[in-house]
């Protein structure tokens, strides 16, 4: 069945079909949320809430949508509260000071050269220090355009805005990146 | 600096999401124009640079879908509806000790002409803390309006156990009004720290407990439940 049968499926009661929306997409949109937000705590607390909204407002999904722009969107919008609400209280919330570096260990066959693999976690720390250092609105077009691998026209959609629109954050983001990746001593950029 | 009218056309170019007539024209453009080769290649390396090294994401965990609970009013409400009806009731008693000034009419307090920041804060206080530092201002202010409370006829007023000549007594009034405005600045702040205080420590609960749900709820059922 296609997302959009699902939803239906799920308006008319039947709510394992929220299950099987989950199973298809939360590894996905744990990933988005969790590029979008520094702390892990809240990007499992807003896929779970993004799930919860898809459940409770499953009645509003008009006919002919696109269900992964409706997901992408209710996301975004949590992943926006929640760092308006980090960003009131964040001269009280000591950890918000502090540069969040994720180790995360990789799933990946182990690297030849130890030199490499240093390199390669030293750059991945600064793209994540530069995607931070850059305007949301142009940080969440790179992140849905780079990593989600979404068409202009879809992000125009998810965000409510003009592909021009859409585009010129791209530009921008990609300039801002360029510049703090060089300041951080990135080379080949 | 590269040419304006193609920047429109670079990130559908990168991204090969461009009308292929604008692609041809902006294929012919690039072949004779250096800069803007040259801004298109510094996008291009910036992308690869991204495409290679991604940001690292933790292991995806089971989402379990819980049906929404009934929700109380925030405890943060409370506490700062009821800091916010001590700061009324605390305003309104100076308000009406402020009696006839020298020239017989209504004096109000002058408004605070500080604008706050979140760095005046120095620290947050307790409920008890602040109860404490209200109360204190409001006898050490009533105190001294009764001291003052003389009529304003007189060439010389009673002030404390001395008689002192009206200019005096005015000058006093005034330092007082400035030390009640100062105050009541001070009292705010700590009204203001008493509410984040409360809010914070709220917030941190919740987020605690909802931490312990999940951590809870993962451990006993990896399957996705709705309950």
């Amino acid at each position: 069945m296609s997302d959009e049968e699902l939803i239906s499926a799920l308006q008319m009661g039947d709510n394992d079909s929220l299950g099987i929306l989950v199973a298809r997409w939360e590894a996905r949109l744990h990933r988005f949320v969790s590029r979008m937000l520094p702390r892990e705590e809240d990007a499992r607390d807003v896929c779970q809430e993004t799930f919860l909204r898809i459940l409770k407002k499953a009645g509003r999904f008009r006919a002919g949508s696109n269900f992964s722009t409706w997901m992408y969107q209710i996301a975004l919008n949590l992943c926006r509260d929640n760092q308006r609400r980090r960003r009131r209280w964040s001269f009280l919330l000591a950890e918000n000071h502090e540069v969040t570096e994720r180790t995360v260990s990789r799933k990946q066959e182990p690297v030849p050269d130890p030199s490499t693999a240093v390199e390669r976690t030293q750059i991945e720390q600064a793209v994540v220090k530069a995607l931070g250092e850059i305007p949301p609105l142009q940080r969440e077009v790179l992140i849905l355009k780079e990593y989600e691998g979404l068409k202009f026209r879809e992000i125009s959609a998810i965000l409510g805005c003009a592909e021009s629109t859409v585009k010129s954050r791209m530009y921008g983001g990609l300039k801002g990146l360029r510049k703090s990746l060089i300041n951080e001593g990135i080379t080949g950029v | 600096m590269a040419c304006k009218q193609w920047k429109d056309e670079w990130i559908g170019y990168l991204y090969d999401e461009i009308d292929p007539q604008e692609k041809t024209l902006l294929n012919q453009h690039l072949e004779s124009c250096a800069v803007c080769r040259e801004t298109l290649d510094s996008l291009s390396s910036t992308r690869d640079l991204l495409q290679q090294s991604p940001p690292p994401v933790p292991a995806t965990p089971r989402v379990v879908v819980l049906r929404p609970t009934q929700r109380l009013r925030p405890a943060w409400a409370f506490a700062a509806g009821l800091a916010a009806a001590a700061a009324v009731f605390v305003i309104g008693l100076m308000a009406g000790q402020i009696g006839s000034g020298a020239d017989g009419q209504a004096t109000p307090i002058a408004g605070s002409s500080q604008e706050f920041s979140l760095a005046d804060f120095d620290g947050l206080v307790t409920r008890e803390e602040l109860d404490r530092a209200l109360a204190d201002t409001r006898t050490d202010y009533t105190q001294r309006f009764d001291q003052l409370n003389q009529p304003t006829a007189q060439p010389q007023v009673q002030y404390a156990d001395n008689l002192v000549t009206r200019e005096v007594f005015d000058d006093g009034l005034l330092t007082l009004r400035q030390q009640m405005n100062a105050g009541l600045e001070r009292d705010y702040v700590l009204i203001l720290q008493q509410m984040v205080a409360a809010e914070v420590r709220t917030q941190n609960r919740i987020d605690s407990n909802r931490r312990a749900l999940q951590a809870v709820t993962y451990a006993s059922n990896p399957a996705i439940v709705e309950h």
